[in-house]
C-alpha cells in the first residue's frame, strides 16, 4: 500500500444489507452468485400492481424500535464501525452523514392511517437514530438527495475531514421500499416488469432495492497504522437545472461532474480500471450515461470493464452510492470484478463493455461511480483500491 | 481538530422570506402564488416549491443591498446571478416537511386503489429534493443542488453545509435556507408554512458595506447518553465548545434565542446554554413547544439579519432526535 499522505480520505470500514444478505461477506457472495431476482413485496403489490422488488429478507434486522430504512442503516453501520476496529473514544467523536431518499415515509403514512400520530415523527431520522444508538456526538446530517443522497453524503464527509470538522466520519445510505416511491414510479411509468436490466434492449424502467451500506471514512492521520480498503480520492456534484426526471440529453452536466472527479483526483480517464455506472434500467438513463462514458473515455470506452450493480440489488434509491463504493472497496480487497448478470440483448445505443462470462482480474483498482438523482442531480467520485 | 475547526463562516448578501400572516390557518390557501412569481408556470408547483421560489427571488432582489431593507432593492431577481458561471452556482436547502402533505395524498390515492388517478405534474415532487431542484431550473444554478433534512435543524443544517461547501471550492456563491409546508401529521407539534433563503458568499470575498456574517456549528447530543452522568458532562462540552467557538471568533453576541421541542436533549441543551449565557448575554428560549418542521429558527436568523444590530446575534435549535445547530449573524469585518 502506498504511504497515506495527509489530506488522504481513507475507508477503513464497511457494512452492507441487502436482498443478497446481512453483510459484507454476503453482498459480496451474491454478487458473485449473480442469481438474483426481484419479488412482488409483500403488501405492496396489490397496491401497487405488477410492482417488484429487491427486498431484504424478513428477520434479519430489528424493526421494533425503528422504521425499516433505520432499521438497515443501524444494522450496516454497527458492521462498518466493528469493521474498522473504531475504538469507543472515536466511535463518540465520530460524525455520522446518512442519505436516504424516503426515510421513514412509510411507518409514517402506516401509523397515520391507524390514527397513531399524536406526536411529530420527523420523516428524515435515519442518520439521527444511527448517531444516537452509537453515541457519536460528531456533527450529523440528514442528506435527500434522492437517488444519489448517499453520493452527496460521501461529497460531504470528505469534505468534513479535509477541513478538519471530523477526523472520523460514518457515511452511508439507507432506504426500504415504500408505497409512496413504488407508486410514484409506477405511475410516471418508470418501473420494469420483469428485474432491473441496465443497458439491456428490452429494459423497461427501473426495479426498486432497498437496505443500506455503509462506510467509515477517516483521515489520514486518523487512519494511520489501520488497514485500508482505498482512498477517496475525488468527487464531484452537478445539477442539470433542467427538468424534474429526465436527465438532460445533452449530458453536459453529467460530463463535467465525471471529469471534475477526475481532476480532483488527480487521474486521467486512463487511469481508470472499473466503472460502476448509475445505470438504473430507465430508457434514458442509460442511454444518456453511455453516451457521457463515451464522451469521458473517447475511444478507450470498449476498454473499461463496467459493473452494472443494481442488475445485482435493484435500485436501492438514496443507498445506492454507498453501494457502489462498497462494492467497489470489496473489487479492491479480492482483486476482481465480478460478472456481470448476463444480458438478454445488450442496447446498441449503449455501447459499453460489460463483462458476462466470468470475473475480471484486476491488479489496480481505481473505481469511477456515478450517481444521479431526480431533480437532476448528479454525483461521481473516483475510489482508489488498495488490497487490504 | 479543534472547535473553531467545527465552525464554518460565509457572508450573507441577501435574505427572502415568505411567512403566512399571523393567525392564518396553515392548513388552508394563503399563499398567492401569482403574485409572488408569475402568473404562469407556477401553479402545478407544491406549497413548499412556490415558497421557496419566492423566498430565493426575495433574497435575490436584495442581494447586495443594505440587508435591513432601508435601501430600494433591484427589481430584477436574476441580475445578482449574472457575474457568475452557471456551474459556480449552488443550493443548499433544509426540510422536513416539504412534502409531507403530497405523501400523504399519495398514500392515501394509492390505498384506495386509484393509483392512476395520481397527477404526474405533483407525482414527482414525492422525492423531496425536487422542490430545491426546481431552484435550479429557475435560477440556473448548475454548481450542485443539495437537500438535508435532520430534525428541527435542517434550515440551520443548510446554512453549515453552504458555508462548508463554499469554503471548500465548490462553488462562488450559494442559496441556502429553508421550506416548510404544512404538515397534515403534525400531531400535537404546531405545523410551519413557509421559506427562508440566504444568498451567501465565501467568507474571503470581498463584500459590500451592509452585509453580515454568519458563523454556523453543528453538534449532536445522542439521547441515550443524558442518563449517564459521563454522557451529560459531554453533551454539555459539546455545548460550551460550539458558544465559545463561535463567540471567539467575533464580536460578543447581544443576544441568543433558543429554539427547543420539549425533549430531554432540548432541557439539556437549554441548561447549558443558560448557564453559559448568565452575566455575559441576553438569553431568550422561543417557541418552547414542539414544531413540525425546521422553519423557525430560520426565521430567527432572518429576523436578526434584518435588525441589523450593531452586534453579532446568535440562534441555537435543538431536536430531541440529538440534533443541535448554532448560527450567529453579525456583521461583516469588511464592513
Amino acid at each position: 500500500m502506498k504511504d497515506l499522505t495527509s489530506g488522504d480520505v481513507v475507508v477503513t470500514g464497511l457494512g452492507a444489507v441487502s436482498c443478497l444478505g446481512a453483510d459484507v461477506d454476503a453482498f459480496w457472495s451474491g454478487l458473485r452468485a449473480a442469481d438474483s431476482r426481484p419479488e412482488p413485496p409483500p403488501g405492496l403489490a396489490e397496491l401497487v400492481p405488477g410492482a417488484l422488488s429487491y427486498r431484504v429478507a424478513d428477520g434479519v434486522t430489528e424493526t421494533d424500535r425503528y422504521g425499516r430504512a433505520t432499521a438497515f442503516a443501524l444494522h450496516a453501520a454497527r458492521q462498518a464501525v466493528a469493521d474498522a476496529a473504531l475504538t469507543g473514544e472515536e466511535i463518540a467523536d465520530m460524525a455520522v452523514v446518512i442519505g436516504t431518499a424516503a426515510g421513514e415515509t412509510s411507518e409514517r403514512e402506516a401509523a397515520r392511517d391507524g390514527g397513531g400520530l399524536d406526536a411529530w415523527a420527523p420523516v428524515f431520522r435515519v442518520s439521527s437514530a444511527v448517531g444516537g444508538e452509537l453515541g457519536s456526538f460528531g456533527s450529523n446530517i440528514s442528506v435527500s438527495n434522492a437517488c444519489a443522497a448517499s453520493g452527496y453524503a460521501l461529497t460531504l464527509a470528505i469534505d468534513l475531514v479535509r477541513r478538519g470538522e471530523a477526523q472520523t466520519v460514518l457515511v452511508g445510505g439507507a432506504d426500504a421500499v415504500a408505497t409512496v416511491p413504488l407508486a410514484a414510479f409506477s405511475r410516471l411509468g418508470a418501473s420494469d416488469p420483469v428485474r432491473c436490466r441496465p443497458f439491456d434492449a428490452g429494459r423497461r424502467g427501473t426495479v426498486f432495492g432497498e437496505g443500506a451500506a455503509m462506510l467509515v471514512v477517516r483521515s489520514a492521520e486518523a487512519a494511520a497504522g489501520r488497514p485500508v480498503y482505498g482512498r477517496l480520492l475525488g468527487t464531484a456534484l452537478s445539477c442539470d437545472a433542467h427538468h424534474p426526471t429526465a436527465p438532460d440529453p445533452t449530458g453536459d452536466q453529467l460530463v463535467r461532474v465525471a471529469r471534475e472527479a477526475l481532476r480532483e483526483a488527480g487521474q486521467e480517464p486512463a487511469d481508470i480500471d472499473v466503472v460502476i455506472p448509475h445505470g438504473t434500467g430507465t430508457d434514458r438513463n442509460d442511454a444518456v450515461e453511455a453516451q457521457v462514458l463515451g464522451e469521458v473515455f473517447g475511444e478507450r470506452l470498449s476498454g473499461v470493464p463496467l459493473f452494472s450493480l443494481k442488475a445485482f440489488i435493484g435500485h436501492t434509491a438514496g443507498s445506492a452510492a454507498a453501494f457502489s463504493t462498497v462494492c467497489a472497496a470489496l473489487m479492491a480487497r479480492h482483486g476482481e470484478m465480478p460478472a456481470n448478470i448476463a444480458l438478454e440483448r445488450q442496447d446498441p445505443d449503449c455501447p459499453v463493455w460489460l463483462p458476462q462470462t466470468g470475473p475480471t482480474p484486476l491488479t489496480r483498482t481505481n473505481v469511477l461511480l456515478n450517481a444521479y438523482a431526480f431533480g437532476g442531480n448528479n454525483f461521481s467520485l473516483v475510489f482508489g483500491g488498495e488490497r487490504r | 481538530m479543534t472547535a473553531r475547526d467545527r465552525v464554518a463562516e460565509a457572508v450573507v448578501t441577501g435574505v427572502g422570506t415568505v411567512a403566512a400572516p399571523a393567525g392564518t390557518p396553515l392548513d388552508e390557501p394563503w399563499f398567492d402564488y401569482r403574485a409572488r412569481l408569475g402568473p404562469r408556470g407556477y401553479r402545478y408547483l407544491p406549497d413548499a416549491c412556490q415558497y421557496l421560489l419566492a423566498a430565493a427571488k426575495g433574497a435575490l432582489v436584495r442581494s447586495g443591498e443594505d440587508l435591513t431593507g432601508s435601501t430600494d432593492p433591484a427589481e430584477d431577481s436574476t441580475a445578482p446571478l449574472v457575474g457568475f458561471a452557471e456551474e459556480r452556482r449552488a443550493a443548499v436547502i433544509g426540510t422536513n416537511s416539504a412534502v409531507a402533505a403530497l405523501h400523504a395524498d399519495i398514500a392515501e390515492t394509492v390505498r384506495a386503489g386509484e393509483i392512476n388517478r395520481l397527477s404526474p405534474m405533483l407525482t414527482p415532487f414525492f422525492s423531496v429534493n425536487l422542490v430545491a431542484s426546481r431552484l435550479s431550473t429557475e435560477h440556473r444554478l448548475k454548481g450542485f443542488n443539495t437537500t438535508v433534512t435532520s430534525p428541527r435543524v435542517a434550515g440551520l443544517e443548510a446554512l453549515h453545509v453552504a458555508a462548508c461547501e463554499l469554503t471548500a471550492g465548490r462553488s462562488d456563491v450559494a442559496l441556502a435556507g429553508v421550506t416548510e409546508a404544512f404538515d397534515p401529521g403534525h400531531g400535537t407539534a404546531a405545523a410551519e408554512a413557509g421559506a427562508v433563503v440566504l444568498m451567501l458568499r465565501p467568507p474571503a470575498d470581498a463584500v459590500r458595506p451592509g452585509s453580515a456574517l454568519l458563523r454556523t456549528s453543528l453538534r449532536f447530543v445522542p439521547p441515550a447518553a443524558l442518563a449517564r452522568e459521563a454522557g451529560r458532562r459531554r453533551a454539555d462540552r459539546e455545548v460550551r465548545e460550539a458558544l465559545e467557538a463561535l463567540v471567539g471568533l467575533g464580536p460578543a453576541p447581544e443576544r441568543v434565542r433558543l429554539v427547543t421541542d420539549g425533549s430531554a436533549v432540548a432541557a439539556a441543551v437549554g441548561a447549558t446554554v443558560q448557564d453559559w449565557s448568565t452575566g455575559r448575554v441576553l438569553l431568550s428560549v422561543e417557541t418552547p413547544g414542539a414544531r413540525a418542521g425546521a422553519l423557525a429558527p430560520m426565521e430567527l436568523v432572518a429576523r436578526d439579519l434584518r435588525a441589523g444590530a450593531a452586534g453579532a446575534h446568535l440562534v441555537v435549535a435543538v431536536a430531541g432526535e440529538g440534533n443541535v445547530a448554532f448560527a450567529s449573524v453579525g456583521p461583516c469585518r469588511t464592513a
